[in-house]
């Protein structure tokens, strides 16, 4: 067992330099170590010559999620399968198929050959509230009309218009971004979302926004919402009264953690996808308090 | 004394900058050295806080409130369960958006005769700082399921503004 130590202490010491990388921001470096980290871990899980919880289902828990931090999707759902075919602890069970619902849950964000235009997102939830093509109508409803309250709020902003406090938006901004959502399709649960759906391309061309660019700016908003470091959206988005309602907005579509544990979006670009998947729940965006970057 | 330099001896650099999260979060709040930590809950006590003095660059890599308070939350939770816990030693693994700590001992195996340790932070928490202490620690004991055959959780929860931690056992 001594080599198990040795492997699983080299293990975390890499994870830790990443986690480090990732919080200066170098994600591009933190992804080498995370993947020397996730071998050091499966080294760990070989080394053991007996079987024994919860040494076993923490270190497969463990080397799962690193592989989720290097993108192996199918990796980590071998390693997550593999403890939960044996006899882990309960609540490191749990853990287990939480691990197990992220891998999943990244599958789904996948486009798997539905187009996308440029004003459309793909808008995936996963949770006990949510199975394949079946949500609570609820947690579909409320994010759907925050969502819509979201993008007019963008399309205001870039269009040059001052905070509202209140009322409608001008009916330029209003029709123009108006929301528009596809029938559900076989994931956790996905919907293609159309912003400005019906207009024609003259029409579109007249808006005083871009569409492609509201949509980008949501996509942008999402993943500062949950951490992503490199998005600087307070740098985008320097109208104090636009990013507190952005963030307010952006809370309420962010899982609950419990009812929809994530919320992902996928949009293309160039011809390659952009996933954004927050996962992060509600109550810990409680700790927003922007603007201010020296004194939350 | 809680002294964040500590830090420093259980790994360096990760250490370090989880030290380093805990004092940007303490001056976010005005707090200086010598500042009083109160303990309360499963431990009751009283800390003077010692911590390094950090850099501009630190400050610029924990901009972000939130993971200043993650990481700031979980500097002060090692510190005091080193030294209020019994354990002497810290197991980590990777979970969720970061590291897993357990308490335990130099010698076993790893992850046995241990105990999981659940952290979180909150950095102000207004008028009410017992009650918002109090539905965070109740949010993470809940997160665990409760089985006969449970491992032992301890729940810490640390406070930025005044500053207080609360621990618990599950």
């Amino acid at each position: 067992m001594r080599a198990v130590k040795e492997f699983h202490d080299k293990a975390m010491d890499l994870a830790e330099h990443a986690l480090l990388a990732r919080l200066r921001g170098d994600s591009e470096g933190a992804l080498p170590l995370f993947e020397q980290a996730l071998e050091y871990e499966v080294k760990a899980i070989e080394s053991m010559d007996e079987y024994v919880e919860p040494t076993f289902s923490v270190l497969h828990r463990s080397a799962g999620t690193l592989a989720l931090d290097c993108n192996q999707l199918r990796r980590a759902e071998k390693l997550a399968a593999t403890a939960l075919a044996k006899d882990p602890p309960p609540e490191i069970a749990a853990e287990l198929r939480d691990l197990l619902e992220r891998v999943h849950f990244q599958r789904h964000l996948a486009l798997k050959g539905v187009a996308l235009a440029e004003d459309e997102i793909q808008m995936s939830l996963s949770g006990p509230g949510a199975s394949i093509g079946v949500v609570c109508a609820e947690e579909f409803s409320n994010r759907i009309g925050d969502l819509a309250r979201l993008i007019t709020r963008i399309a205001e902003r870039q269009a040059g218009i001052p905070f509202r406090k209140g009322g409608q938006p001008p009916k330029s901004i209003g029709e123009g971004s108006r929301l528009f959502v596809s029938a559900p399709r076989a994931a956790s649960f996905a919907v293609t979302l159309r912003f400005s759906g019906i207009i024609g391309e003259e029409e579109r061309s007249r808006l005083p926004f871009n569409t492609a660019e509201v949509v980008d700016e949501f996509m942008d908003l999402m993943a500062f919402v949950n951490y992503t470091k490199d998005v600087d959206i307070q740098e985008s988005v320097p109208d104090a009264a636009y990013l507190r309602h952005y963030l307010k907005l952006a809370k309420s579509i962010a899982p609950d953690g419990e009812r929809i544990r994530q919320v992902g979006f996928t949009l293309v670009r160039g011809g390659n996808e952009r996933v954004v998947s927050v996962t992060r729940p509600a109550s810990e965006l409680l700790l927003l308090s922007l603007p201010g970057r020296t004194r939350p | 004394m809680l002294d964040l330099n500590e830090l420093r001896n259980i790994n360096s650099a990760w250490g370090m900058a989880l030290a380093e999260a805990a004092v940007v979060c303490l001056e976010w709040q005005n707090h200086r050295r010598g500042a009083e930590l109160q303990v309360v809950g499963y431990v009751s006590k009283r800390y003077i806080l010692d911590w390094p003095a950090i850099t501009d660059e630190a400050r610029r890599m924990l901009r972000d409130p939130r993971e200043a308070v993650e990481y700031g939350a979980t500097a002060i939770a090692i510190l005091l369960s080193k030294n209020e816990l019994g354990y002497p030693a810290f197991e980590r693994s990777r979970q969720g958006t970061g590291i897993d700590y357990w308490m335990g001992y130099e010698d076993g195996i790893l992850f046995q005769r241990q105990a999981q340790l659940e952290i979180s932070g909150i950095l102000n928490a207004g008028g009410d700082v017992a009650r918002a202490i109090r539905a965070r620690v109740n949010q993470k004991l809940r997160q665990t399921e409760r089985s006969s055959n449970s491992l032992p959780t301890y729940v810490i929860v640390v406070e930025f503004g005044s500053p207080i931690a609360e621990v618990q056992k599950r």
